[in-house]
């Protein structure tokens, strides 16, 4: 998967997805609508679309999407 | 439950909501942010002391248990409710956390309170309702598989069984690096 494709793939986890735009360096904890929710959405879409267990802890040092990318990429 | 009326899961501490936290539930039941899905709520500590009183009378005879989460500190994050209790099953709502909590808490406080519905007090099952537009707890509920019971215009009605219940929990526990690796 690319990095826009995973960036898409975040944002659908978003309440308000059609509403946000992301790019590779938003910082997205910092979205008015990102909750404890979202970041259980995101994880468990990286183990669906990964077969990755990204543990909360790693994923709460990530502030970019493209952090977490890279973080996926050298876990493959 | 011992004398002290609360117990520590997931790296939480659960107690039971007394007459001191009215303030601390009022303001979250007037947040701009977490009132959007709850029935309007007075702006009036005194309404809401007298409803946990008569909440403690619920407890204390084994219908209801209202929850406050808290840390080590006793810091104040957030609050949830087991009650109508029937045969098999309890219903699980008046889920709310503060702004700036951790962001594990909120769902480590789910599991926690719904842990104590089906283990401690051995129901089967678990009943909530969801309004339709609060997507994100929906999103959240529908991922433990639950039965959909019913639906009226703005709300949704589910059922969870223990071990629909117990599959997702124990992936959550994973990615939170409790119980189950």
């Amino acid at each position: 998967m690319e990095l826009n494709n995973f960036i898409e793939k975040c944002r659908e986890q978003f309440v308000d997805a059609d509403e946000i735009d992301l790019n590779e360096n938003t910082l997205f904890r910092e979205i008015g609508s990102y909750d404890s929710l979202t970041g259980m959405s995101i994880l468990f879409m990286i183990k669906d679309e990964f077969n990755i267990d990204l543990s909360e802890e790693i994923y709460k040092s990530k502030k970019t999407f493209k952090e977490i990318y890279d973080l996926i990429e050298t876990m493959k | 439950m011992d004398e002290l009326k609360q117990f520590k899961q997931y790296g939480i501490i659960q107690r039971f909501v007394n007459e001191t936290d009215a303030q601390f539930i009022l303001s979250l039941r007037l947040d701009d942010k977490l009132s959007r899905f709850l029935s309007p709520t007075q702006n009036d500590i005194t309404v809401q002391t007298a409803w946990i009183r008569e909440y403690k009378k619920r407890e204390l005879v084994g219908t209801e248990f209202y929850f406050i989460t808290v840390d080590e500190a006793g810091e104040r994050y957030g609050v949830n409710r087991l009650y109508n209790f029937d045969n098999d099953s309890f219903e699980v709502g008046s889920w709310l956390f503060k702004n700036g909590s951790p962001s594990s808490f909120s769902i480590l406080s789910d599991l926690a309170t719904r842990d104590y519905g089906f283990y401690t007090l051995g129901f089967k099952f678990c009943r909530f309702e969801v309004k339709k537009n609060n997507i994100a707890v929906l999103n959240y509920h529908k991922k433990f598989q639950p039965e959909i019971t019913g639906e009226d215009e703005q709300t949704i009605f589910f059922r969870l069984s223990i071990d629909s219940y117990e599959i997702f929990k124990n992936k959550l526990l994973k990615i939170y690096n409790y119980g189950v690796k």
